[in-house]
């Protein structure tokens, strides 16, 4: 398989969450905010990447009988690890995430890769699987919270989690000179909101998919 | 038995390994994290005692929820208040506060060092929303008669039992 391909297939044709509907609990639960989204993302791109290649170092030596013990085992010291980098360099999206950070150890799209990729490929291959499969939720959960936060509050604000934001800025706040927020829909910022916004998001893939399987035949 | 000591090994290896590399994180982030930790404390501390100058600070070990005393002094040597840490655990998670009690015993202010509980459900017991129960009132009251139904029992409890230890230790230490 291409490099090309295997970092471009989680985006769209194997997407993790819209398609695969892998990863649903942190879809759900960080996509309130774009700025936590996307550090939930980068998180995993991270924990992603580091545990499909050491599944991948270690496969040939790793006897069946252990074999997810022993990836449970990786991908926990990886999520332990960005843990405490994120407590010491990025303290206010630690405590944003709360307990989700974590939660990523259980993450289905990591033991997914790892048992269905990583254990199955050379290591630089499953290194870019999990960049792409990374960038895949990644941008699923940008899509899921830019909907839910504009929805919402009528702006997409940075600078509050992310240390690369230096100041905290808003992006939306006035669209053709009416203030926005004014109009939010308070719903799409609540845990019902999630639901709706992945639903529909859902529905419009699959009747795009229909209709395409039908012009086809 | 060759197989199932080879098998055992490998496991022990794994996670040998990723407890080293653990380890090197360990000792790379826990500097930062504890001088990060006190600097948001000293950032507190000014927050509820705006005129503060300088402190005095003393640990606490009687076995309560209590684990320092800061007695807070202004520019005059004045003694302004005093700031109680204090850390519960419940079955939702864990709370940690900082109470500001000026030298009347009213409490001030107070600053949520921690409140990892259940994400939305505890959000009633949040400082924003439930606060006002515990603030600008005396330090020494009658903490079974405050209502803690406000659907975050438990959380609300844990907050009730924490300013509850501190009115116990305040009482007797001042």
């Amino acid at each position: 398989m291409k490099s090309t391909e295997l970092l471009t297939r989680g985006l769209t044709r194997e997407n993790p969450v819209f398609v695969m509907l892998l990863g649903m609990c942190p879809a759900l639960a960080v996509t309130a905010r774009v700025e936590t989204a996307l550090g939930m993302g980068i998180l995993v791109i991270l924990v992603l990447t580091l545990s499909n290649l050491f599944v991948s170092l270690v496969k040939d030596y790793v006897p069946d009988q252990i074999r997810v013990p022993s990836y449970i085992v990786i991908i926990a010291a990886f999520v332990t690890m960005i843990s405490m980098l994120t407590e010491a360099f990025a303290y206010d999206l630690f405590v944003s995430l709360g307990v989700f950070l974590p939660l990523i150890v259980v993450n289905c799209i990591i033991l997914g890769r790892a048992e269905s990729f990583a254990s199955k490929n050379k290591p630089i291959a499953s290194m870019l699987d999990g960049i792409g499969m990374g960038l895949g939720f990644s941008l699923a959960l940008i899509i899921i919270s830019s909907i839910r936060e504009v929805l919402s509050s009528g702006t997409i604000v940075f600078g509050e989690y992310l240390p690369f934001f230096a100041t905290p800025g808003d992006v939306t706040q006035l669209i053709a000179g009416v203030n926005v927020s004014d109009y939010g829909i308070a719903v799409f910022g609540l845990p019902a909101g999630a639901f709706l916004t992945v639903g529909l998001i859902l529905a419009i893939r699959q009747g795009m998919q229909v209709r395409k399987e039908g012009a086809s035949a | 038995m060759k197989q199932k000591l080879l098998t055992g090994l490998t496991l022990f290896l794994i996670a040998a390994v990723s407890g080293l590399l653990l380890d090197q994180v360990n000792s790379l982030t826990q500097p930062v994290i504890i001088e990060a930790r006190e600097d948001r404390i000293l950032t507190a501390y000014g927050a509820l005692f705006p005129m503060l100058e300088s402190f005095e600070a003393s640990d606490v070990s009687d076995g309560s929820a209590l684990t320092s005393r800061v007695v807070v002094f202004d520019a005059q040597a004045n003694v302004l208040g005093y700031i109680y840490q204090v850390a519960a655990v419940n079955d939702h998670g864990s709370i940690a506060l900082l109470v500001g009690i000026n030298a009347a015993g009213v409490v001030v202010d107070y600053v949520e060092l921690e409140f990892n509980q259940t994400p939305g459900i505890s959000a009633p017991a949040r400082k924003s929303n439930y606060g006002f129960t515990f603030l600008s009132q005396p330090i020494e009251r009658d903490y079974e008669a405050i209502d803690i139904s406000i659907g975050a029992t438990r959380s609300a409890s844990t907050l009730r039992d924490l300013f509850a230890a501190v009115s116990a230790y305040h009482g007797g230490s001042v």
